[in-house]
């Protein structure tokens, strides 16, 4: 039998009244929340009233049945709480995204682990550099022409099945992320399985927002994801644009005492191509 | 350059633009020759669309002349003519290598869109919304072609442009809703629409091997180029009970194989057609259904549904529970047209198929405005305005 892979995508059980999950103490909070707000509408009556009464009365279903929808949301999902208790981190949000390159693992992997190639591949990147022998700057062009910098450290990788990346242990937010490359069946390629993961602070707010922010880090991951899939399927990044807008000057700097890098790919196209360069 | 761009809803404007420029090695650049409108982009125009934005060029069935090719182009060469496809394949992902070239991985520009809609990223179309990509359409001089090896195919001798500029959309998309329909020798074929794919899916059902074609729609002009061309027996259903009448027909069966060339705009005489009316002008729902509702009623008990009518989102009333208990295989897709070009073009070096009719209003680019208001309002019998920019 196949074992079931641990999935980013697990969540949280939905409560039922046979399995809730609010504590005692918050079915009492909420019983008494509720108990409050129905008796100050029914006193206001009127329009003024009504949402009270309303509100009140979910508080006391919420307390009634031990269920609470939006605490569901906010709990941390199996994969975070296993993460969090590896990692230590007080709390954490995991966003996962797959895709099946039609090309060798070794292929993909060698293209991967060269950030060179990724970073020409993220329009929002401005330069990447080596700054020793595992660690590398990530430099950002942010909103309001701010730009912003991130320290990543390449932990020891296992060739040709995992890349792994963590934020500068100075940091004040670590982020962690994961490159699974995997044999796709009946030889259609690689199935590659990006983990990306960032503490959160300030407990359920934090995790909120990076909720939120997720939403958005979601749809960068899987335009990088296709913009990988591309290059190394067509050698070319499909594109809309009626002429060349020469706006990405993406540079790949290496340190000054280090005059080699990871491999170059296998794919269609050289470097060149890349829309970026190396220096 | 000049070219037609879409506005907003239903506002259309010539006016010159950048000329396209090769940006990739596989890009080829072709010098638009004829350039049709099609049943679809009255979708685009009407807003149905969601990701059109004002200066969009329209346009996606058309044939030119090869002018410029990128540096890894080997099939195609300057000076070639040429047909599009306009559903962009790579060539090089699991689906185009299935010649499913309509499902491909790497021909969309912005793949968050339908990912979002749709679950996972659909194909790039030219000239049909950021949602597919937001490539530049073929209303104009030039355009630039992605991917030219897999999407331009060389027009042989003996084919004239008139014809060709429909073996662009029209003429494989029919085709490939009469293949999807899995036709068997002796059956009868019901095609809803008798716009130009309409019409090509009716010639299509014949050349793969169907008995009788039944065709419906309610402009008279248009039944009777199905009868004329098609060859079929052309249903009016502002004047017939349609689901009487294919029962009728066909000894109680219904029809074998029922193709909905009409899509997500569908007009109708019945309480279904006013209630999808509504719910689509208050943005309830993005689908009017009556030609699938009443396609999957008349279709015969194990037979097939064919859609390649142009559906975007969401629709209301869908008769699932006919599907399931007459045991119906629904199948659908935008036309994979890669796969049926060369075939298509011996069709027509045969004169089997001739598509060169459904060209009845020849005009310049600088009138495609009014070629698009004739067209959607079915003026003068318009069936396709084709445009030649000069």
């Amino acid at each position: 039998m196949t074992e079931r892979p641990k999935l980013v995508a697990s969540r949280a059980p939905v409560p039922t009244p046979s399995h809730p999950n609010l504590g005692t103490p918050e079915r009492l909070v909420s019983l008494a929340a509720g108990s409050l707000l129905i008796a100050n509408g029914l006193r206001q009556g009127g329009l003024k009233g009504l949402p009270q009464l309303l509100l009140g009365a979910c508080a006391t279903w919420r307390a009634y049945s031990g269920t609470c929808r939006i605490k569901r949301a906010m709990t941390h999902s199996p994969f975070e709480q296993t993460f969090e208790q590896d990692r230590d981190w007080d709390g954490s949000k995991v966003i996962s995204r797959s895709i099946t390159i039609g090309k060798p693992r070794e292929a993909v992997y060698a293209f991967c682990s060269d950030p060179a190639n990724l970073g020409a591949l993220m329009p929002w990147i401005d330069t990447i550099e080596q700054t020793g022998e595992r660690t590398y700057r990530w430099v950002a062009h942010g909103p309001m022409d701010k730009t912003l910098h991130c320290d990543l450290e390449q932990c020891e990788p296992k060739e040709g099945r995992k890349l792994h990346w963590i934020a500068g242990p100075d940091r004040r937010f670590k982020h962690d992320i994961q490159m699974h490359f995997s044999d796709a069946p009946a030889g259609r390629g690689t199935q590659v399985k990006v983990i990306v993961a960032c503490q959160t602070p300030l407990g359920a707010a934090g995790y909120a927002l990076a909720a939120a922010i997720s939403r958005f880090s979601d749809k960068a991951l899987l335009n990088v994801l296709r913009s990988i899939k591309q290059q190394l399927e067509t050698g070319e990044i499909s594109t809309n644009k009626m002429r060349d807008p020469q706006t990405k000057d993406f540079l790949f700097v290496h340190p000054a005492s280090s005059a080699t890098r990871a491999p170059a790919n296998d794919s269609p196209t050289d470097k060149s191509e890349l829309n970026g360069g190396t220096v | 350059m000049r070219a037609l761009t879409w506005q907003g809803p239903n506002k259309l404007q010539v006016e010159t633009v950048d000329d396209p420029s090769i940006l990739n090695p596989r890009d080829a650049i072709v010098r638009v020759i004829l350039s049709s409108v099609c049943g679809s982009d009255l979708h685009l125009l009407g807003g149905y669309v969601p990701t059109m934005q004002a200066g969009d060029i329209i346009g996606h069935e058309f044939m030119g002349e090869v002018v410029e090719t990128g540096s890894a182009v080997t099939q195609i060469k300057k000076g070639d003519r040429v047909v599009t496809v306009p559903i962009v394949g790579c060539g090089e992902c699991e689906h185009c290598q299935r010649s499913d070239f309509s499902c491909c991985d790497n021909s969309n520009p912005n793949p968050t869109a339908t990912d979002i809609a749709y679950g996972q990223p659909a194909c790039g179309i030219i000239g049909y919304s950021h949602a597919f990509g937001g490539y530049a359409g073929s209303h104009a001089t030039y355009i630039r072609v992605p991917f030219a090896d897999v999407n331009l195919f060389t027009i042989p001798e003996g084919v004239s442009d008139e014809q060709a500029v429909f073996v662009s959309d029209a003429v494989p998309t029919g085709f490939f809703a009469a293949d999807n329909a899995d036709i068997q020798p002796g059956d009868t074929v019901a095609v809803w629409g008798c716009g130009g794919v309409g019409l090509m899916a009716m010639s299509s059902a014949y050349l793969l091997g169907a008995e009788r074609v039944i065709a419906i729609d309610r402009f008279p002009d248009r039944l009777r180029l199905a009868e004329e061309k098609a060859g079929a027996i052309a249903l009016n259903y502002e004047t017939t009970d349609i689901h009487a009448a294919l029962l009728e027909l066909t000894g109680g069966r219904g029809p074998d194989r029922c193709i909905d060339c009409v899509g997500m705009e569908a007009h109708g005489t019945e309480v279904d057609y006013f209630y999808d009316k509504t719910k689509q002008m208050l943005r309830l729902h993005t689908e009017r259904g009556t030609v699938l509702r009443q396609s999957i009623r008349a279709c015969r008990k194990g037979g097939t549904v064919s859609v390649v009518g142009v559906y975007g989102g969401l629709l209301d009333k869908f008769p699932m529970g006919a599907i399931v208990n007459k045991a119906l295989t629904l199948r659908s897709g935008q036309q994979p047209g890669q796969r049926y070009v060369k075939r298509l073009f011996e069709h027509i070096q045969k004169g089997e198929l001739d598509p060169s009719y459904l060209l009845t209003h020849p005009m310049g680019l600088e009138q495609s405005v009014e070629g698009y208001a004739m067209f959607k309002e079915k003026r003068q019998d318009c069936l396709r305005a084709v445009f030649r920019p000069e």
